[in-house]
């Protein structure tokens, strides 16, 4: 199955909580995420996310020099963005609660079938 | 010059200095605004100095198909970065067009030392003006395919793109579609270039100029700011990596003469101070429009009297008799004399802007250096041995 629909829906609100925990960059973003378990996620896919944080308002960005020489952009939340998480955080339990209940009863009533 | 990322790629090694490097020529040849493409090259390259620092390969950042990093990752710039980039590239049409109507007016010059009167506003449509705009956004597109088609496509996708007989067909399609169509125009004797007065050459650079500061006027801004934030940037960081030579040099030289005249040693805060000021005036006013402009006011009087001298039949009295010998009517004259002076406030306004670059770099580095004072050492004897 492709799962890219349900990544892109809780991309935004994944990155904004570790985004929420502290100052952060790119690469650091990428390996948290990776250590969460979402393995495939690229750059390419992180970025256009931060872009569309940053002109929402919801993440500013600091650019300072990199250990490395090169500018590095340093994210953290605002106020409109901890508004944003926070409705972010409502509605994923909404859904992950009707969600898990639906798919609870799907697994039971499939169970009985099975062992009926 | 707004990009410097170039100074740490040599950091990279191996397959991320060949994944830069993909990424980075599909990047430059995107529609994407110089200021973003830099901030987007930045991004990358600190990624990847980080992936090869802790040891991750490119591909678990950026993934296994470059080509679609390179889109996802330039598609995530909005519609108005685009429309910046090609705004940007009106800016070489608009300096193309005033450079050839500079080039009408040297003609116009020539003709009026030979007593040839000017006509512009005596001018009744003799020449096809709607056809010169037809064919000028005929070139315009055909320059955007030729970018688009040719140039990003060529570059990002090299071999697949070169080796097809798709590409190949496109080009040998164009080339002689182009030889035919110059040839027909010879044949028929079609004038290419019609004969269009170049008031109304500078008036349509006029206008596109001042569409082009109103729909870039934000824009421009945030480019500024960010230039500004890229040199105190680069100030400081040549300052962690030693002062500019050159400024050092200036300064013992300085003090050098001043010894042979018999002046007392500048300090180096009272050298920087010097040329912090020096700076500050240049910024505000250029010494050279107080040079260059009465000059070319004094020219063009001298040649206005030479076509005079050449275009006069009977003896004149009046300003008005003499200047009617070469203008058709004063509007003429008054025309004139606006563009004489609009082309040279271009001009010296483009060589402000050049110098103001290399101007304002160095006075946010002598402020730096006024803030956190160094202490320099003369090595130019050393380097001499």
């Amino acid at each position: 199955m492709d799962d890219s629909q349900l990544l892109r829906g809780v991309l935004e609100g994944c990155v904004l909580g570790i985004i929420a925990q502290g100052e952060t960059y790119g690469y650091e973003i990428l390996s948290e995420l990776e250590k969460a378990g979402f393995e495939d996620l690229l750059e390419g896919t992180l970025y256009p996310v931060l872009t569309r944080l940053e002109k929402k308002g919801c993440i500013s960005c600091r650019k300072a020099k990199s250990p490395f020489g090169p500018i590095r952009k340093y994210f953290s939340i605002t106020k409109e963005g901890e508004i944003y998480f926070s409705e972010f955080q409502d509605s994923y339990a909404k859904i992950t609660k009707a969600s898990e209940y639906i798919l609870k009863q799907t697994y039971e009533v499939k169970e009985e079938q099975d062992n009926g | 010059m707004v990009e410097s990322y170039w100074l740490y790629e040599d950091q990279l090694q191996d397959v991320y200095q060949e994944t830069f490097e993909t990424v980075k020529t599909y990047v430059n040849t995107s529609s994407i605004d110089e200021k973003t493409r830099s901030e987007l090259l930045h991004s990358l390259l600190d990624l990847l100095l980080t992936a090869q620092e802790k040891g991750t390969p490119p591909e678990k950042v950026i993934g296994s198909d470059v080509e679609r990093f390179c889109k996802t990752y330039c598609s995530a710039t909005g519609t108005k970065e685009h429309v910046m980039y090609y705004l940007e590239k009106t800016m070489g049409v608009i300096h193309w067009l005033f450079l050839l109507s500079c080039v009408e007016l040297c003609f116009l010059l020539v003709d009026m030392l030979h007593g040839k009167k000017v006509n512009w506003f005596t001018y009744h449509g003799e020449n096809n003006v709607f056809q010169y705009g037809v064919g000028l956004l005929c070139i315009a597109l055909l320059g955007i395919g030729v970018d688009f088609l040719i140039k990003r496509h060529l570059f990002q996708k090299r071999k697949q793109i070169i080796g097809s007989a798709f590409f190949k067909g496109i080009l040998i399609c164009l080339v002689v579609g182009f030889g035919i169509a110059v040839l027909y125009a010879y044949m028929k004797q079609i004038n290419l270039f019609p004969d269009i007065p170049c008031w109304l050459m500078f008036l349509l650079t006029g206008c596109m100029t001042i569409v082009y500061s109103i729909a870039t006027r934000t824009y421009r801004k945030e480019k500024k700011s960010y230039q500004m934030g890229l040199w105190k940037y680069m100030s400081a960081l040549t300052k962690e990596e030693g002062m500019p030579q050159y400024e050092k040099d200036r300064y013992f030289c300085a003090n050098k003469k001043r010894e042979k005249k018999g002046l007392s040693k500048l300090t180096q805060e009272e050298y920087l101070t010097m040329e912090q000021e020096k700076c500050e005036t240049l910024c505000r006013n250029p010494f050279h429009i107080r040079v260059v402009l009465p000059s070319v006011l004094v020219g063009i009087l001298i040649g206005m009297g030479i076509g005079i001298w050449h275009g006069k039949e009977e003896t004149c009295r009046t300003a008005g008799e003499i200047l009617s010998i070469l203008f058709e009517t004063p509007v003429d004259a008054v025309c004139f004399f606006l563009i004489i002076l609009l082309v040279c406030g271009v001009f010296l306004y483009g060589i402000w802007k050049i110098s103001q670059k290399e101007n304002k770099k160095r006075l946010f580095w002598i402020k730096e250096e006024l803030a956190n004072p160094t202490v320099w050492e003369d090595s130019r004897l050393d380097r001499r041995k």
